[in-house]
């Protein structure tokens, strides 16, 4: 049955995504062609200011918003699907079908997960394109390999631990998102703005929270320490702002998760 | 098409007298297999449960006989028919006593004027005596 | 003939009010049954908490002895009172969606039906009318070979010729262990069709009997029973 939700979803919009992600590919492809004799006349030249010419500029600035326009819109048909097929009229259908409201909710997150993953590769070549660079070049490589010994762990870790947050951060969003549609849709009226609210109103408390466990866990103590050091910057530091924030993500993961799974399955009233 | 049912009255009396009338006026013959009760059912746009509670009424008055599982027939007992052929014939006759009295007519003008109307149906064809 | 559906002092309170209170009933399988009432008496309501769609506020509702959840979801065929399929997609795709979910769904059933109404299935929900959508739906839900159909206003949005057609699909469908829940106003057209009717009025049951013996006892059809109870 899962397999059948998750065959579902991707069928569901993958045909719109899949076009406007290939658009987008192809717009900076033709950016790319347009933009190079800018980035190169500026790689070439030290003195060359071409980069900082207005044309450049503008054209740039237009390529970046395309790309977040992309993004942007790719996460609001996911997110919309989603309350589309559990609040709206297609409601009836989805929660109707015999599979359990967990197997409905992970079926969505996973596809919304795919596609942002898809989005975000797309994003770097796009970004590669209109930079003309490459993101594997040597210098990048190596700048990895210093910050991770300076950090004290290895470069395998550093891309695990990276790959690892940006899942996390995912999921994280995923989840916020969906758990704002479901508090949202207990409101009997004006479900969609009540959504919007709950996600900022979300999207504040959890900032001021990180905020806090930021400033007692690294800050206030590496300020009471601030005798003790000699270089300059906060030993473990980098360490502690992911550790504990990483905790409050994950944590805040499961409670979004739990809350949109006890909603949609105990307080599901679908007019 | 479906029967023509009235709802005010219950529907499986009505379904007994409309084969009962099928039975006499030789639409069913002696002998011959009646439809299932699903076909029956859906024929006349009745509940499929009203349709079998009328044909178990007729199997037990002995119009109608079931073989286990080939269905349900009419009956070959012929002077079974002849009664209910009788039965219905007389309700009709009755009820037309009861309008006619309704109406004011005496027993003899009652007679002759079906003497008087059968002459003259028969001649123009009115009713396919 | 056994218990299909049973409530137990089920109520469901909305913001307005109780949509039904304590409402205690028993329905048997292989039985064709009408849901009356007037508007706002909780038949809807009714339906959707049978079909998991809202929970209760208090009491309990069972399918073959289970609670609404995956497994009377699989024996459930609901229709509701609107459209509630994507308007972009085409008659197969929503039928090749039904066949993978249901394991009970009859796609020979299904196109046979189309057919008959002269829909044609590779057409798009959106170009259709409004009437022709409300015939797929119904098309779809008689598809399945389930134990309880929930029915919702199945034939008020369509043509007599139709309609018609669709009263003989639900005898069509009958089976000895299954239940036909058939919520409408039009109880003149179905009456004939019913085994029983289960009247609510203001969230309560006010009348569950059979028809049979209603037109003997009252001497009157189920039509003619509702207006007098129900006169303005």
């Amino acid at each position: 049955m899962l397999g059948k939700l998750i065959k579902r979803e991707w069928t569901s919009n993958y045909k719109g995504l899949l076009l406007l992600h290939a658009g987008l590919l192809l717009l900076c492809t033709i950016g790319h062609f347009i933009l190079a004799p800018y980035v190169h006349s500026a790689i070439a030249n030290s003195n060359d200011v071409s980069v900082s010419s207005a044309p450049y500029m503008i054209l740039m600035t237009a390529y970046i918003l395309a790309i977040i326009a992309v993004s942007f819109a790719t996460q609001l048909i996911m997110v919309f699907r989603y309350y589309r097929t559990m609040y709206g009229k297609e409601g009836y259908l989805t929660h109707t079908l015999p599979v359990t409201p967990v197997q409905i909710l992970f079926s969505k997150g996973l596809i919304f997960f795919v596609w942002y993953v898809i989005d975000f590769a797309v994003i770097i070549v796009s970004a590669c394109l209109l930079f003309s660079a490459s993101p594997f070049q040597a210098e990048l490589l190596t700048y990895v390999d210093d910050l991770a010994a300076h950090m004290g762990i290895s470069t395998g870790f550093l891309y695990g631990f990276v790959i690892g947050y940006m899942i996390l951060a995912i999921i994280y969003a995923i989840s916020m998102f969906y758990c704002s549609v479901n508090i949202g849709c207990l409101f009997h009226t004006h479900k969609i703005v009540a959504s919007i609210v709950t996600y900022f109103l979300i999207y504040i408390v959890t900032q001021i929270l990180s905020t806090i466990i930021l400033m007692c866990t690294s800050y206030l103590p590496n300020v009471l320490n601030a005798s003790n050091q000699s270089s300059p910057y906060p030993p473990d530091g980098f360490k502690d702002i992911f550790g504990y924030t990483g905790i409050l993500s994950v944590v805040l993961c499961i409670v979004f998760i739990t809350v949109s799974g006890y909603i949609s399955s105990r307080k599901l009233n679908l007019d | 098409m479906a029967w023509n049912l009235d709802s005010q009255r219950p529907i499986y009396a009505q379904i007994i007298e409309r084969v009962q009338y099928d039975i006499v006026s030789g639409h069913y013959n002696p002998g011959d297999k009646l439809p299932s009760v699903r076909e029956l059912a859906c024929e006349a746009s009745v509940n499929p449960n009203t349709m079998q509670k009328a044909l178990s009424e007729l199997e037990q008055s002995g119009l109608v006989y079931s073989q286990r599982t080939t269905g349900r027939f009419i009956t070959k007992d012929t002077s079974c028919i002849r009664k209910i052929r009788e039965e219905l014939a007389k309700q009709q006759v009755l009820e037309m006593i009861r309008r006619m009295k309704q109406l004011g007519f005496t027993k003899e003008e009652t007679l002759t004027l079906m003497d008087k109307i059968y002459e003259e149906a028969t001649y123009e064809h009115t009713i396919g005596v | 003939m056994s218990t299909l559906l049973e409530c137990k002092n089920l109520s469901k309170r909305y913001e307005k009010g109780m949509a039904l209170s304590d409402l205690n009933l028993k329905l048997e399988s292989g039985r064709i049954i009408g849901l009356l009432g007037p508007n706002g008496s909780g038949k809807t309501t009714l339906l959707k908490l049978i079909n998991g769609l809202l929970v209760p506020t208090s009491g309990e509702v069972r399918i073959l002895g289970n609670t609404p959840g995956v497994e009377t979801k699989s024996v459930i065929s609901y229709l509701p009172d609107q459209t509630y399929l994507s308007a972009n997609q085409k008659v197969t795709q929503i039928i090749d969606t039904f066949a993978d979910f249901y394991a009970d769904f009859d796609r020979s059933r299904a196109y046979h039906m189309l057919q008959k109404l002269n829909i044609q299935p590779s057409e798009r929900l959106k170009t259709m009318s409004k009437g022709t959508q409300e015939k797929v739906q119904l098309i779809l839900v008689m598809s399945r070979r389930a134990k309880l159909y929930c029915l919702d206003e199945p034939i008020a949005g369509v043509d007599p010729a139709a309609r018609d057609y669709i009263l003989t699909t639900i005898l069509n469908n009958y089976a000895e262990d299954a239940t036909i829940l058939i919520s409408t106003h039009l109880i003149q057209d179905i009456e004939n069709i019913l085994d029983e009717v289960v009247v609510l009025q203001n969230g309560k049951l006010k009348l569950q009997a059979s028809v049979e013996d209603i037109r003997m006892e009252r001497g009157v059809s189920i039509d003619t029973m509702f207006r007098e109870v129900f006169k303005c």
